[in-house]
């Protein structure tokens, strides 16, 4: 004789047939949600990494009337740069460089020699040290006049406060989710509890625990969850492959390249297994609480 | 082993359909439960079986007063209960087997022990060949029988009978009155109520008569 492992007849119920596809749903968005935030995070963190230790000197061309060619005037910028403590590395980008950088605005073909383009010289700083910017500054506009240093901190700091808004975003979302997934699957033990009232008031009466009938549903919704999580998580990472994909074909230069290291792969698989472990609870603590009103 | 003191049930803010219900049941005994139908016979019943509170008065079982037993004790006091609903209440999806099962998987039984235990047991109610079969499918008084054989699997200290014999003719009723007598010589308290007076006077035991709400007792009976 077969043990029946569903005393509540489950399969019959109708309360909770939409169920599997809202947690594959939730999951889904949520899975996606939490890639995208961390994919930005990351790239944050790359250009973060990049420009922290370092700054650009951009240098003018020189006015004619002013006199000093343009050359004597990043000689003398680099001179300065390399003389200044704190400093590691000192790169003149050559001109030619500087106009190939403008290739994807303006189109391989146009001539820079119609453009008063501004020679940049990259330096990178030692993190050991500290480097008086300000005093840097000075020390260039008395070298070459009109020569500015950008040390990306504005750029930096509004684009690190907008990858951080979009990550309170996205947690924000994930964490609205994950409440209308609750709510669903409160709303939807509540029917199966009122579905089932005759059989658990039968159950009780026999001497069943709130535990035990608590049990039934609880499992009921582990696989209800399982099916609909799994379900969701694969659609999710086919969509992350499909958008790595079409980043990639892109060939767009300014956009990072979409991928996810082991880690957060493995993040990505906890989703699932927290959402089904959210949604058990969830029936778990409504069934215990309904029949908490019952005697 | 059950004793109730001056116990008034209503349901909600309807009338009250028990009104200062006095008795004592020593365990072993064997009482019926008579009175005509809406006489509060079920509603004495629920009581017994945990299914309600009382409105007023004391309901005493097994030493202990239901007023003041928390939630969670009461599954424990249950299991020492059998009960023979009126309407069976048996689970329809699950088998014959499975339905007389269930006090023994929820109390946390062994499953070899519940499999030997039911079997036999179906076998005795005269089942055997239905084991794997659903209620639905059963006749009634089969279905009965499985009703009681899930009432008394779990070794009661009381069984609760509401019109066992409602739906079967007089021979079969006075058979499964010998059953429980059976199950009442082997120690347990039995309370079985029935509109049916003719057939308690074929039996010797001690009957509580309710009309109206009002309980009269007749035969030999404790004092309260």
């Amino acid at each position: 004789m077969a043990r029946s492992q569903d005393v509540l007849p489950f399969a019959k119920e109708s309360t909770t047939r939409l169920l599997p596809w809202i947690v594959g749903v939730m999951v889904y968005l949520a899975a996606v949600m939490m890639a995208g935030a961390m994919l930005l995070a990351g790239v944050a963190a790359d250009w973060n990494r990049d420009l922290t230790g370092s700054f650009t000197v951009q240098i003018p061309p020189a006015e004619k009337k002013a006199g000093g060619s343009e050359g004597a005037r990043v000689e003398r910028v680099i001179k300065l740069l390399r003389e200044t403590p704190g400093i590691l590395k000192v790169k003149a980008i050559p001109a030619k460089e500087t106009a190939k950088s403008l290739e994807p605005w303006l189109g391989a073909n146009f001539d820079a020699g119609d453009l008063p383009l501004p020679r940049v010289v990259d330096v990178t700083l030692d993190r050991t040290k500290t480097v008086d910017l300000i005093a840097v500054a000075e020390q260039l506009q008395k070298a070459a006049p009109g020569a500015g240093l950008d040390s990306h901190e504005f750029w930096r700091d509004q684009i690190l406060s907008l990858v951080h808004a979009l990550g309170a975003l996205a947690a924000v979302v994930i964490a609205l989710i994950g409440g209308t997934c609750v709510s669903a699957v409160v709303f939807a033990t509540k029917g199966g509890v009122a579905v089932h009232k005759e059989v658990i008031e039968v159950l009780h009466l026999i001497g069943a625990t709130d535990d035990y009938i608590a049990r039934q549903f609880q499992r009921q919704a582990f696989r209800i969850a399982l099916i609909g999580s799994l379900f969701g998580a694969i659609v999710a990472v086919l969509t992350l492959f499909a958008i790595a994909r079409f980043v990639t074909r892109l060939d767009a230069v300014l956009l990072p390249t979409p991928q996810l290291a082991f880690w957060q792969w493995c993040v990505l698989m906890l989703v699932p297994l927290f959402a089904s472990f959210i949604v058990t609870s969830a029936a778990r603590r409504t069934v215990l609480r309904t029949l908490r009103q019952m005697l | 082993m059950v004793r109730f003191e001056n116990v008034g049930m209503r349901y909600g803010a309807g009338p009250e359909v028990l009104s200062d219900i006095n008795f004592t049941l020593e365990p072993g005994s064997f009482h019926f439960v008579t009175g005509p139908s809406g006489a509060g016979k079920s509603t004495l019943l629920k009581l017994l079986y945990l299914a309600c509170r009382p409105s007023r008065g004391f309901v005493n079982l097994f030493g202990r007063e239901v007023t003041k037993i928390p939630s969670r004790e009461l599954p424990q006091l249950r299991r020492r209960i059998g009960v023979v609903f009126q309407d069976f209440r048996l689970i329809s999806h699950l088998s014959a087997f499975d339905n007389v099962a269930l006090p023994l998987r929820v109390s946390g039984g062994r499953e070899e022990v519940i499999q030997k235990h039911v079997t036999e047991l179906l076998s005795w109610v005269g089942l055997a060949d239905h084991l794997n079969a659903r209620p639905p499918t059963l006749s009634g008084g089969q279905q009965q029988r499985v009703a009681i054989a899930r009432a008394v699997i779990a070794h009661p200290n009381l069984l609760l009978a509401d019109e066992p014999t409602g739906n079967v003719d007089d021979t079969i009723a006075v058979r499964l009155l010998y059953l429980f007598e059976e199950l009442n010589r082997m120690g347990t308290t039995v309370i079985i109520a029935t509109h049916n007076e003719s057939l308690v006077s074929r039996f010797s035991h001690p009957v509580l008569h309710l009309e109206d709400g009002v309980l009269e007792l007749r035969g030999a009976m404790a004092a309260p």
